[in-house]
């Protein structure tokens, strides 16, 4: 709902119509993830994979993991079978201990793994969550990295509300 | 007010990285059949382990503490048995008709933490609170023994279901069946009645989840909490065999322990409509 809101707003503001993607070759596309918090005798910190996939749902990047024992990675199910289990050592950089409940914010600079620049356009960002004696949640968004746009991801079981906002500086 | 947090964690962390066998990994037994059709000698082999997940195995158990009884309530020897490295199996033979109750109740523990020196260290003895008395230092302060105990249980009936191995004894943590545990079916209200040394366990919450977490993304998991009279209704929507968890959290006795804790799993197959 929101996200159509700004959309729209978008689509009636020139400066959002003009806006080409020659300005932002630099863009960043910013990711505000939500982790709920549970209660009950047995709640474990989740494991969260936040990635980037291209429109061939080829992995462009993996931004963030936040995990602990190598064991439970798998349970990531869509980021393992896609990413995680190619891995040659490249992802201990992205790699961070598991959170506790909470609003994380992180960037995209529009690079893929290697660090290079990839062509503006459309890319779907991923987030998936898996708990220990909990659930496994995986929501995406497809979005523009041409334009200046505010896109909302309704909670799920494991992940509360995520806002995506596309064309920062 | 980020001490308190510091604390209040530092003693969750601590009481869960303790009470492995108590609420770390939650200990069950699944059966290979719950309903048999057979009317000679019929073998049932028995998985259990202790995972989070219903039911994938994790950690081998224990079997030696299981008890079987025969359906006029007589205790009967398991056959052969096995500890993996993921689970234990152990198997029985069903003789008579009627209905089985197979329970690993594992012996009670009692854990003494209280804190100590300017910065609140907490420490721990294993003991109740008369073996421990001489242990603890004068100046210690919030001292607390907890009971702990892990009950997993299951029924399994030959032929038509008999109610002597439900009966109540009034004694420890006990599942009271107004429902069978053979007669639940999809769609049709169950209730379960939950007691304490003989008194109904109110407010309790109770995770009612089915079997094969592992291979899909929502647990799937329904909360329920007991009534007044310590009882859970629910209408089962899949059939298969469930997990029914419980963790009471009760005031103890006072003499042994100040808090008693028990974790029991009831597994139970629910029958298609």
């Amino acid at each position: 709902m929101k996200a159509n809101y700004f959309k729209a707003l978008c689509a009636l503001s020139l400066a959002c119509m003009f806006h080409t993607p020659v300005l932002h070759a630099q863009s960043k596309t910013e990711i505000e993830v939500t982790l709920p918090s549970f209660t009950g005798p047995m709640v474990y910190r989740p494991y969260v994979a936040i990635w980037i996939e291209n429109e061939q749902e080829e992995v462009v990047k993996t931004l963030e993991v936040w995990r602990k024992e190598p064991d439970w990675l798998k349970d990531m199910r869509r980021w393992w079978r896609k990413a995680g289990r190619y891995d040659q050592g490249e992802l201990d950089a992205v790699t961070g201990a598991t959170k506790r409940p909470g609003q994380y914010r992180l960037t995209w600079d529009g690079t893929d793994q290697k660090g290079l620049k990839v062509a503006p356009g459309y890319y779907w960002v991923n987030v998936e969550a898996a708990r220990e004696h909990g659930n496994r949640s995986w929501v995406r968004e497809r979005v523009d990295t041409t334009s200046a746009q505010r896109y909302l991801i309704k909670p799920t079981e494991e992940l509360g509300e995520i806002l995506i906002k596309t064309g920062g500086k | 007010m980020k001490k308190i947090k510091m604390l209040a964690l530092a003693s969750g962390l601590s009481l869960s990285l303790l009470g492995v066998q108590v609420s770390a990994h939650p200990m069950w037994m699944l059966p290979s059949e719950f309903n048999v059709s057979t009317e000679e000698g019929h073998w049932v082999t028995v998985d259990a382990t202790a995972s989070h997940g219903v039911f994938g195995f994790d950690k081998a158990i224990p079997v030696d503490q299981v008890a079987i009884f025969r359906p006029g309530g007589e205790r009967q020897r398991m056959g052969s048995y096995f500890k993996g490295q993921r689970r234990s199996v152990f198997d029985f033979e069903l003789t008579e008709q009627g209905t089985y109750k197979v329970e690993l109740a594992m012996s009670p523990r009692y854990m003494t933490s209280y804190n100590i020196g300017g910065r609140d260290t907490q420490r721990r003895v294993m003991g109740n609170k008369v073996e421990v008395a001489s242990q603890i230092p004068k100046e210690a302060r919030e001292i607390q023994t907890t009971m702990m105990q892990n009950i997993a249980a299951f029924y399994v009936t030959q032929k038509a279901p008999t109610r002597e191995v439900l009966e109540l004894k009034g004694q420890g943590f006990e599942l009271d069946a107004i429902t069978h545990p053979s007669d639940l079916v999809v769609g049709e209200e169950a209730e379960l009645r939950f007691l304490f040394n003989g008194a109904p366990v109110v407010g309790l919450h109770a995770e009612w989840v089915p079997g094969g977490t592992a291979f899909r993304s929502s647990r799937l998991q329904q909360d329920l909490t007991t009534d007044k009279d310590g009882r859970i209704r629910f209408t089962p929507e899949h059939s298969g065999p469930h997990l029914l968890s419980i963790n009471m959290r009760q005031e103890g006795d006072g003499v042994l322990a100040d808090q008693v804790a028990v974790n029991y799993l009831l597994s139970v197959e629910v029958a298609p409509q």
